[in-house]
């Protein structure tokens, strides 16, 4: 994919960065200690004056060391400061850091979804596609692919995982959950008390129903859905429709529909 | 330990393949190639050095417990790290992969810092 070394380079300012505000801390604390270090130096000589019956002066020597220890305190803290900033945009930058790590695989996921969808036109593999992202990316134990049949106006049960098929039964549009849900072309979603579904995805194109997708379970290490899941719902609800309904339409009209025509092509758009 | 490291990608998925090598391409230094099943993978093996084999276990052809069995009977590749793909409720396959020889197993739905975090610890680059 393009982005790869953008990622890469990405990953590594942020290396960088951390570098950076680890050296800056070492630094700091260096500072901090060559300071300490020089106040004791300091103390250990007026010790060693006094024991010696000092020929400085005492008051004067006082009075410098506490200046340079007030100096000292307020070098401290404004490195203590300078330290907490450090930690804290280290933080934030580790938090972003995570947020951005997530955001990019969601969209890796959204991007293999749709790419695997439209990279064929053999409907057997499409409805494998479909199924696989199902599985795959959202994490699915169980559901049912309908597909909308026009001549019964029902929900045919197409392909499954975790469900026997033949134990599916077609569904009307007038049903309350699935129907409702394809008739509307409006998701849904169960409640997490309640029963049923836990999701139904219509699938439909601009221009008509194509189809459901009825998850019965999750995977068990699974809780629940999550944000990336319901992108991949509003992804399979047109990607998923304009694969399934192409594929089908092709492979219904035969040999001459899978020819391209210019003729055709240019007759479509005049 | 070579500049770039080699990855061998076992799964006839094309949706959960581009899934693992976009998740490996992440890595840096490693080439990702890619095997439809564990024939494909043995063919592949036979051609060239890899320093970590990654693969599922339900595959046509030749699945992947066969594939971590011969690989680890093989003279070559014996001592190759073996990452399987499974799904949670497969523990026996999982357990029965471990006992053949594979070095860490990755659970379905697999999500991409699982997959680098898993690779780079078997290649020690962390």
């Amino acid at each position: 994919m393009s982005t790869k070394k953008t990622d890469a380079d990405g990953h590594e300012e942020f290396v960088n960065l951390f570098e950076k505000g680890l050296s800056f801390t070492k630094e700091i604390l260096a500072e901090n200690e060559r300071l300490r270090f020089r106040l004791a130096s300091l103390e250990a000589e007026v010790d060693v004056s006094r024991r010696h019956g000092g020929q400085i002066d005492g008051d004067a020597l006082v009075e410098a060391l506490r200046r340079q220890l007030t100096e000292l305190e307020a070098e401290r803290t404004r490195l203590l400061s300078s330290f907490q900033e450090v930690e804290d945009l280290n933080r934030d930058y580790q938090q972003r850091y995570t947020e951005i790590e997530t955001e990019h695989n969601n969209l890796a996921n959204l991007y293999i979804a749709s790419y695997q969808l439209h990279s064929t036109l053999s409907f057997r593999e499409v409805v494998q596609v479909v199924s696989e992202i199902i599985i795959n990316l959202v994490g699915v134990a169980s559901f049912v692919l309908y597909l909308f049949d026009t001549a019964s106006e029902k929900l045919e049960p197409l392909a499954s995982e975790g469900i026997e098929l033949a134990g599916v039964v077609a569904v009307d549009l007038q049903d309350p959950v699935i129907g409702r849900a394809a008739s509307t072309k409006e998701r849904y979603v169960r409640d997490i008390s309640g029963t049923g579904p836990v999701a139904v995805v219509p699938l439909a194109t601009a221009e008509s129903l194509v189809g459901a997708i009825v998850i019965d379970r999750l995977l068990v290490q699974k809780d629940a859905l999550s944000p990336v899941d319901f992108e991949l719902f509003n992804l399979l609800g047109v990607h998923a429709a304009t694969a399934l309904s192409s594929a089908l339409l092709r492979e219904q009209a035969g040999t001459d529909a899978q020819a391209l025509s210019i003729v055709r092509a240019r007759a479509l758009l005049a | 330990m070579a500049d770039t490291l080699h990855a061998l990608v076992v799964e006839d998925s094309p949706t959960m393949r581009q899934l693992i090598v976009f998740a490996l391409s992440r890595v840096k230094s490693l080439k990702v190639v890619e095997a439809d099943d564990g024939v494909d993978a043995l063919k592949k093996l036979s051609q060239q050095h890899f320093d970590v084999l990654i693969t599922d276990i339900n595959m046509p052809m030749m699945d992947g417990l066969k594939l971590v069995s011969m690989v680890r009977k093989d003279e070559v590749h014996k001592d190759i790290p073996i990452i399987i793909i499974t799904t949670e409720g497969a523990q026996e396959d999982r357990q029965r992969a471990l006992s053949l020889g594979a070095n860490a197993y990755i659970t379905k739905p697999i999500q991409a810092p699982q997959v680098i975090s898993k690779v780079k610890e078997l290649l020690k680059l962390t």
